[in-house]
């Protein structure tokens, strides 16, 4: 039965907030989560920029075996501030991003809980870059790798890795207090009617991402406080000649850094769960075994940190335990790419830029997460560790999160924030050169592992039979950086050029789409009734009867 | 007609990946523990590959069978789920895996036990090279070049690891599993070569600005070149 939907009415005026200025100062002191977003958009991407160029540094390096392009020590820099660039400074601050755009209009909210907070998350995720990347100016660049193990870390002469541990203390706290900050808004600021059971996928990938940056950071912070007391006031904590314990180390940076992966890659899943139904024309094909298995990965998440160190030599039971725990991850996971596929099956799929990437996505995370039973399995990953195999393998999982599931995102969400269209017929075109770039890249470094490289290596003069896909490798990062800039092209161009959007320009049915494009600074005029996790398709259903009669 | 171009375009592929099956595999294998890893590593190859022709193949499917086609309406059958499938495609991997988890459970002994009465050597890592010392009766030949470990076939040889400095990682890929140097502790992995010959390898940890420079090379000799080089206890 139709219920009458409520007529749209201005709020009263005293509710109205203040219109925002549109000058310099208005940005530097917003507290409005769509324009700390945007800044966050703007700040991760820059350092992606950064990271980027890094990268091609390396494969330029690596080009030909005698690597000449940059010296040892400037490629140890530029591999560890590639890996920590990317992973500290974009991939996970770009979901809260993302998380702070969109989560509040997703639940019907004014706001995050804490704008202030919000604030302060920003501006110490880019005083701690600005950081980490003044060692660069005192000649310094931390040179241990993105991990850091002790005593290289401990030993490395100068004061890059004392930047490096103090960026990332501040980055830290930018993530804790954004996590904080998550969970609370999505159990105190929902609709009424938004209950947990019809939260969006998204939404509830942020739930979990601010989970596990609650329940892994700090541990690192405790790991990397303590290799400052070693490096600066004599303690021993991971100094062997003084009864200090190596493995410490790894252990608490592991249980750390396994948990981070699923950081990056559930909003990643979040945001492919939102873009693959939509285009299907298709509810999500078991929604609640979504939720699950991204609760499920989150808790197992926790679990498996050992798998990255079976070189260290566990015990036989300790090393089975990280086998078998990490291959069951596989499991939730692959329900959830079963569900994608049974969203898309039996659709009506439109294939608009956001839905090419998430095609994309899932067919590349297959790659990445069958690669990852190799890795698991001990006697394998004896072989394959610290090669390059190794490398490829987190590529196709850490790196095809950014660059097909956050791209697609960023497609999809884009009309919403700013209110125009991207160019179609030029993100379908970047897109093609980005999924081919991204596999010219990434594919050729199993073979290379395979054949016995070691990552992290500058030059490779005995092993000259490697060149070849190094070659390959090095011509696809080109054509995956030629790719990347034409989707920064577009979204720069379409501010000026793009179609107006509208409200909802893709028929989605999350709340987002309800307001305007892009939202007034208050978010909600009014929001419809909230019966199911999609209250645009009821809204509609409820229409149609009117709209067009039998 | 869609059936026909998804078969031309995987028979298109066989021909390219063919030529890389060379590079799609671990080097060929020259000591027992190096077998035994391969053979795990096979085994979850052709898991894996089945997997992905049958998830990556239906995703492909769905993909082009299930577009819009001009004319039809714009939404799809509302269908919200099957409790029955995603039960079956929860409990099918866990089959699989567990499948896979008794094999490599089986074959993992194969690479992790030395043989009993093997011979040892302890080696010794540092930035940026390598030190070998034959324990107890075994001795190495002496003036080797640097960087080298001389052992004879089909002996098996214990390595025992430690580090003087960082920590390193001892990979000769032919010859068997790596394992990470660490300063005081003692690690191990061990070689039973089965041909003579030289075999590559390096350092696989990350250790420094020589990191790339820290070869390793284990030359196979047979028992008899092996006395004669001044070894003894082959």
């Amino acid at each position: 039965m139709a219920t009458t939907i409520e007529p749209r009415r201005e709020l009263p005026t005293h509710q109205h907030p203040e219109e925002p200025g549109t000058g310099l100062m208005s940005w530097l002191t917003t507290v409005d989560h769509k324009r700390i977003g945007i800044m966050y958009l703007v700040v991760t991407l820059f350092f992606f920029l950064i990271g980027g160029l890094m990268a091609l540094i390396m494969r330029i390096q690596l080009e030909t075996a005698d690597g000449s392009a940059v010296s040892p020590e400037r490629y140890n820099q530029m591999f560890t501030m590639h890996g920590t660039t990317m992973v500290f400074l974009f991939v996970v601050p770009i979901m809260a991003a993302f998380g702070n755009y969109i989560v509040p209009l997703q639940i019907g909210a004014r706001d995050m809980a804490f704008p202030r907070l919000n604030a302060a998350s920003l501006w110490l995720l880019l005083f701690g870059g600005m950081l980490l990347y003044s060692s660069f100016l005192f000649g310094d660049a931390p040179d241990a790798g993105w991990t850091g193990y002790p005593p290289l870390s401990a030993l490395s002469p100068g004061h890059g890795i004392d930047f490096w541990i103090l960026g990332l203390h501040v980055l830290t706290l930018s993530s804790v207090a954004g996590a904080i900050n998550f969970i609370c808004t999505i159990h105190n600021m929902r609709a009424p009617g938004m209950r947990l059971s019809r939260m969006p996928l998204f939404t509830w990938t942020i739930e979990f991402y601010a989970i596990m940056i609650l329940f892994a950071l700090p541990v690192l912070s405790g790991a990397l406080t303590m290799l400052l007391l070693d490096r600066n006031f004599g303690t021993n904590f991971y100094d062997p000649s003084n009864n200090g314990n190596i493995i410490l180390y790894q252990h608490l940076f592991w249980f750390f850094g396994h948990p981070e992966v699923y950081v990056v890659a559930l909003p990643g899943f979040g945001m492919i769960s939102e873009i693959v139904p939509v285009f299907s024309r298709k509810p999500l094909f078991g929604y609640k075994a979504l939720v699950i298995s991204a609760g499920a990965i989150t808790f197992y998440a926790f679990l498996v940190w050992g798998h990255h160190m079976f070189a260290t030599q566990f015990s036989t039971p300790v090393a089975i335990w990280f086998m078998l725990a990490s291959w069951a991850i596989g499991v939730p996971t692959g329900v959830k790419v079963f569900n994608w596929i049974g969203t898309m099956w039996m659709g009506r799929i439109r294939y608009e830029p956001p839905m090419l990437y998430a095609v994309g996505f899932i067919g590349t995370f297959i790659v990445g997460g069958l690669s990852g039973i190799f890795l698991a399995a001990v006697p394998v990953d004896l072989y394959v560790t610290d090669s390059y195999f190794v490398v490829a393998h987190f590529h196709y999982v850490m790196g095809s999160v950014p660059v097909f599931a956050v791209i697609g995102g960023l497609h999809y969400w884009y009309p919403k924030i700013t209110g125009r269209m991207l160019d179609r017929s030029l993100a379908i075109w970047s897109f093609w050169i980005i999924f081919a770039g991204f596999n010219l890249t990434f594919f050729p470094m199993h073979a290379m592992g395979l054949s016995g490289m070691p990552r992290r290596i500058s030059h490779y003069p005995n092993n000259p039979e490697w060149e070849p896909m190094n070659q390959i490798a090095t011509l696809g990062s080109f054509v995956l950086t030629i790719g990347i800039l034409l989707v920064l092209w577009n979204c720069l161009r379409s501010l000026r050029f793009g179609r107006v959007a509208g409200n909802n320009p893709w028929g989605a049915n999350s709340l987002e789409w309800y307001t305007t494009s892009p939202p007034p600074p208050h978010n909600f005029d009014d929001l419809p009734p909230i019966r199911s996790e999609r209250p645009l398709w009821d809204l509609r259903e409820e229409r149609r009867p009117l709209e067009e009669p039998a | 007609m869609l059936a026909a171009t998804l078969f031309a375009t995987l028979v298109s592929l066989a021909a390219p990946l063919s030529a890389l099956a060379d590079t799609a595999t671990p080097e060929q294998p020259q000591s027992p523990n190096a077998g035994a890893m391969n053979d795990v590593y096979f085994a979850i190859l052709g898991v894996t590959i089945t997997v992905f022709v049958l998830v990556g193949g239906s995703l492909l499917y769905s993909a082009i069978r299930f577009r819009a086609r001009p004319g039809d309406p714009i939404d799809a059958p509302q269908i919200h789920g099957s409790t029955r499938l995603e039960i079956g495609w929860t409990i099918v991997p866990v089959l699989i895996l567990v499948g896979l988890a008794g094999y490599t459970l089986a074959k993992m002994p194969d690479v992790q036990d030395a043989p009993s009465g093997a011979r040892q050597v302890r080696v010794i890592g540092f930035q940026f090279g390598w030190e070998f010392r034959g324990v107890g009766g075994f001795k190495l030949p002496k003036n080797a070049p640097a960087n080298t470990l001389v052992i004879p076939v089909d002996t098996p040889v214990k390595l025992l690891l430690t580090s003087r400095d960082v920590i390193h990682d001892w990979w000769v890929p032919e010859l068997g599993q790596k394992a990470d140097l660490w300063p005081g502790t003692t690690t191990d992995t061990w070689i039973n070569a089965d041909k003579t010959g030289t075999y590559d390898g390096q350092c696989s940890e990350f250790c420094g600005a020589g990191h790339p420079d820290m070869l390793i090379v284990v030359k196979v000799v047979t028992k008899q070149q092996f006395t004669e080089m001044g070894g003894q206890g082959a």
